[in-house]
């Protein structure tokens, strides 16, 4: 589409240079021949001038919305890619001429089909979601629509636009509210069979309890009976366990200093970090706002992070700690809508592969021996219950930042 | 004359054991099981009793309706409320509806049964 623009526009340019010299030569005493061929080269710079502006009001428009633009010819090669679209993707406007489309998808065979659904089945797609790749390689989501490109003469096909929004934002938001889905599901199941295996649980306990009353204490069927109960009392911790993750008791939620909450955390772990030969750095924010939230349930999660931190550097590294406070403004009025305050532990241990980031957060989801996986699965109920959420970044091999945002609330006050 | 005591419980596990543990401990209780609400309103319509020992998740009256029904009908009679959900889920709400314990399941029978001995004697 640029090009042919361009091309359009070389031409007028080249027939202004034309005009004016022509202009100029006609000087000022003319013939009435010449005035009316001047009143008309007039009148067609005039309309020349018109319509550059509507050219520039175009492109600028192309240019300056937010979503990304590209156009493909019938062989399936970029012809244009707009502003938003070069610096999502961060290629060069040259060197995206003639580049196959397909090369903007992560998945190529993905982009194979849809190739041949627009431009063979000539069918329109909208609102497809899709990963593309940028030129570093890195994978995001995006949704697009696409439509046909007509020549201006005639009604010959002549390509198809792609019209692209970036929406990891949206999509991290989907995968949070799936996650507590999940996890919501998960709970209630739990707690239904937790309560159904408590009860044989009691049965047999009792029993044993009264047969083991019932033999002389040195009796060795006595001893084997309270082997019974010390068997069944370690089943009925771990089934405690999932019972608290099944239903977190309500927050006793209280105003409280993150700081204190995650010193407090620390002196707990200084001797594990040490013996672990792990650094610990921390950068708190200056006087930031307390939050509103039950201490011994960010404890914990903040305790379940550390720990995996701990995990991850088997041959010591660093935990850096840090606190800020967030603002969010109102797109549309920028007015401050909320503030929120985002602790980000961050550890130098062996990193998250990108296609875990997701699952580590399912409950059972573990790579370690002995993990149970509820660590972090418990740790976003938690902070769930309290109205915050967590999020994680992490580069395969240099380590890992969870972050966790609690909303600073001014409505209890 | 001997203490009546009713333990409710769909669990015949459970009743059976409790019941055993009670006929062979030295305190003279009268003790009698019931497998459903409906059952030990029964019971007691007979023979009031001096305490109830009931589960909460029985299929058709749950511990809960029992208790009212108890104290309506034989109000001083005692009650304790026992559950295999964890984390004191129905704790509060047991004790406001007149209760007069709660005990987690499992338990430790030793436990169970001073439980009982402090309100019997
Ligand atoms: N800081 C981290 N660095 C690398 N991988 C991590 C980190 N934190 C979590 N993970 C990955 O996420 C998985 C799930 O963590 P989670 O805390 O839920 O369970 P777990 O630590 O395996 O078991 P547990 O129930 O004992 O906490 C871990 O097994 C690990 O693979
Ligand atoms: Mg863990």
């Amino acid at each position: 589409m640029s090009k042919q623009f361009d091309s359009k526009k070389e031409a007028a340019l080249t027939l202004k240079k034309f005009y004016s010299a022509l202009g100029n030569n006609t000087g000022n005493t003319g013939t009435p021949e010449t005035i009316d061929y001047k009143s008309k080269y007039n009148l067609l710079l005039k309309r020349f001038r018109e319509l550059e502006k509507v050219f520039d009001f175009h492109r600028g428009l192309i240019q300056n919305i937010s979503s990304g633009l590209v156009t493909i010819n019938m062989q399936a090669e970029i012809t244009f890619m707009n502003r938003a679209a070069l610096r999502t993707f961060g290629y060069e406007y040259l060197g995206t001429q003639g580049m196959p489309v397909s090369s903007l998808f992560a998945d190529r065979n993905e982009a194979a089909s849809i190739v041949d659904t627009v431009l063979k089945q000539q069918k329109m797609v909208e609102s497809k979601e899709v990963h593309f790749i940028t030129k570093s390689g890195e994978v995001f989501p995006v949704g697009f629509t696409t439509s046909l490109l007509k020549e201006p003469e005639g009604n010959q096909v002549a390509g198809v636009l792609f019209v692209f929004k970036d929406i990891s934002d949206t999509t991290n938001l989907r995968h949070q509210i799936e996650r507590m889905d999940r996890l919501a599901t998960l709970g209630e199941l739990s707690a239904g069979i937790a309560h159904e295996i408590r009860n044989p649980l009691a049965g047999i306990k009792s029993s044993a309890q009264v047969l083991e009353e019932s033999f002389s204490p040195g009796d060795f069927r006595a001893q084997l009976a309270s082997r019974i109960v010390k068997e069944i009392d370690r089943s009925n911790e771990l089934l405690k366990r999932f019972f608290n993750f099944a239903r977190p008791s309500k927050p006793l939620q209280d105003w409280h200093n993150v700081e204190m909450i995650l010193d407090g955390v620390y002196l707990l772990m200084a001797p594990r970090f040490k013996k672990k030969n792990i650094s610990f750095k921390k950068d708190f924010a200056e006087s930031l706002p307390q939050v509103y939230v039950d201490e011994s349930q960010i404890e914990q999660v903040i305790l379940n992070l550390f720990l995996n931190a701990v995990d991850a550097m088997p041959d010591g590294g660093s935990i850096s700690v840090k606190t800020a406070l967030q603002n969010i403004h109102d797109a549309s009025t920028d007015t401050l809508k909320e503030q929120k305050i985002v602790v980000t532990i961050a550890d130098t241990g062996r990193g998250i592969p990108p296609e875990k980031k997701e699952k580590i957060f399912n409950p059972f989801y573990t790579s370690k021996n002995d993990g149970v996986g509820l660590g972090l699965s418990i740790s976003s109920r938690l902070l769930e219950e309290n109205g915050g959420s967590i999020t994680v970044e992490s580069e395969l091999g240099k380590g890992a930042i969870f972050s966790i945002f609690l909303p600073v609330t001014k409505e209890i006050l | 004359m001997a203490k009546r005591l009713l333990i409710v419980d769909d669990e015949e596990t459970i009743t059976f054991s409790l019941y055993q543990s009670f006929i062979h401990s030295p305190k003279d209780y009268e003790v009698v099981t019931a497998a459903s609400g409906e059952e030990a309103l029964e019971r007691s319509r007979e023979n009031p009793f001096d305490l109830v020992i009931t589960d909460i998740m029985m299929p058709g009256m749950d511990g809960f309706d029992l208790m009212a029904a108890l104290k309506k009908e034989a109000p001083q009679t005692d009650v304790i409320i026992m559950t295999a959900y964890g984390s004191n889920m129905h704790k509060d709400r047991a004790l406001s509806e007149g209760a007069r314990t709660y005990i987690e399941k499992p338990f430790e029978m030793h436990e169970f049964k001073k439980m009982v001995i402090d309100i019997l004697g």
